[in-house]
């Protein structure tokens, strides 16, 4: 890889890695190449936040030893990379979407309609198990809730804050709910147990549209 | 096969092993042992050279019945040290204690428990792992077979709990932000009694703030300062990512002394950035 990025230690076996946001998925793609080389002795783990990854690595590992990794690693252009798609059936029940569409000055039906026609994509994952921050969108820039829910279900869509979110099971949360899906994002069952995955694409249909 | 029964406890209880490592990109912390060196001993007391399957208990208060011939180590928590053969009857009670907070009963094997996500570990808040309750029994995963039994620790070779009170911190990306209330560097912590499997609070060290921060990811000892004015120190199952700016990480080879300290406990700090180390 040849573009840009920034190492800074974090712990005693974690990096920093700051990239610019538009090499995301290419560093991605290379951090997944690299973590299935099996000669790879450094990396071991990687989490992706809103601005930087964490990279878990064997203590005692150097900042040369690192670059030198990065720098040997394929070069990845965004145009090999095919991205996963996801297309999630979603009925706009949601508690919250009257006073959303409200706050959105906006209709139910434009809302809808312009929620649908967005394209989404995970920008990074937190929170409990399977939650992703999906980006995208045209209007989730609104605050959370000003008292958190105790109880929101699975497979609610919310948005909040710049991102769009599918609970992947219950619990609290200060999201404001539009919809509901009842696609399972995370079931530790499976052999693949997470439906997403950071740099994943989302696609929401309108369920009762689909029916029709 | 070996096996003990949970006749009663007083908090949670967990079965935990070395921790869940690979999914934290797909937000699961890695859960496990909250003191990785005491959960070690009490494995080695029970003949483990590696650390398994071992119920996790806090301060104390649990007791629990043997029901078939069995090795067992306990170290922890209500200054528990002991390895040895238990006969089919015989009871373990640990007494409630306020002088550390976590300790393990191991047994030889290891307790045999289904893993999700290549572990064992109860992650209580996600609902990941199995929970153990009253009167449930446990089986181990290896007969005991005392002529290959190796007891690797004696109990009267075990190390105390590690008393001394000062913990590591390295500096930081948003140290800067404390400015010139940088107080957290020059007093002892104090340990709130906020403390749980996710993280330990400590109080009365800093001014609140209203930083609002990109969420970043996080390890398990990033210390990260809260709009009150709290810090919290994230423990093993602790967020993945976080928003509030992270002014420090505790050193990894402290993480087991700052576990065991109880609330209002007072701690000294000892700050470093790496490339002093």
């Amino acid at each position: 890889m040849d573009s840009a990025f920034e190492l800074i230690q974090f712990s005693e076996s974690s990096w920093s890695f700051k990239v610019d946001d538009d090499d995301i998925d290419k560093w991605i793609s290379t951090l997944d190449v690299i973590l299935r080389n099996k000669s790879n002795q450094l990396i071991s783990e990687w989490v992706l936040g809103d601005a930087c990854f964490l990279l878990f690595v064997t203590r005692k590992t150097s900042r040369a030893e690192l670059a030198r990794l990065f720098y040997q690693s394929p070069h990845v252009d965004n145009h090999n990379i095919t991205p996963v798609v996801h297309h999630i059936p979603i009925q706009f029940t949601g508690e919250d979407l009257e006073e959303v569409t409200i706050k959105s000055q906006m209709s139910e039906k434009d809302y809808i309609q312009k929620f649908l026609a967005a394209e989404y994509s995970v920008k990074f994952m937190g929170f409990t198990p399977g939650f992703a921050y999906i980006e995208g969108g045209f209007v989730s820039d609104l605050p959370r809730r000003s008292s958190p829910r105790t109880h929101i279900a699975a497979g609610a869509v919310a948005v909040a804050a710049g991102y769009t979110c599918i609970y992947p099971s219950q619990s609290a949360g200060g999201w404001n709910v539009i919809a509901y899906t009842d696609i399972k994002i995370f079931d530790e069952k499976k052999e693949t147990p997470f439906l997403f995955s950071p740099g994943d694409k989302i696609k929401f249909n309108n369920l009762l549209e689909e029916e029709e | 096969m070996q096996s003990v029964k949970i006749i009663s406890h007083v908090l949670p209880i967990s079965i935990q092993d070395s921790g869940r490592y690979g999914y934290r990109k797909y937000g699961v912390p890695i859960s496990g042992f909250m003191d990785a060196e005491a959960a070690a001993i009490a494995n080695k007391l029970a003949g483990n050279l590696i650390p398994v399957a071992t119920i996790e208990y806090a301060y104390g208060g649990l007791k629990l019945e043997v029901l078939t011939e069995s090795y067992i180590g306990v170290f922890g928590a209500g200054q528990m040290n002991i390895g040895r053969l238990y006969k089919a009857g015989e009871w373990i009670t640990i007494p409630m204690t306020g002088d550390a907070v976590w300790g393990y009963v191991a047994i030889y094997g290891g307790f045999k428990i289904s893993q999700i996500l290549e572990s064992v570990s109860k992650h209580s808040r996600a609902e990941i792992g199995k929970s153990i309750e009253v009167g449930d029994e446990l089986l181990a995963c290896h007969e005991l077979t005392t002529d290959k039994l190796n007891c690797y620790y004696k109990t009267e070779q075990c190390k105390s709990l590690n008393k001394h009170k000062t913990i590591r911190i390295a500096r930081g990306p948003h140290f800067s932000l404390l400015g010139s209330a940088s107080k957290p560097v020059e007093k002892n912590w104090k340990i709130s009694h906020l403390i749980d499997r996710s993280g330990y609070r400590i109080i009365d060290t800093c001014d609140r703030h209203s930083y609002s921060l990109k969420s970043i990811p996080l390890c398990k000892g990033a210390i990260q300062w809260t709009p009150g004015g709290e810090l919290i120190v994230a423990m093993a199952d602790g967020p993945t990512v976080g928003g509030y700016p992270i002014i420090g990480v505790v050193h990894e080879d402290d993480l087991s002394t700052l576990a065991q300290c109880v609330p209002e406990s007072i701690i000294n700090t000892q700050w470093y950035d790496f490339a002093e180390l």
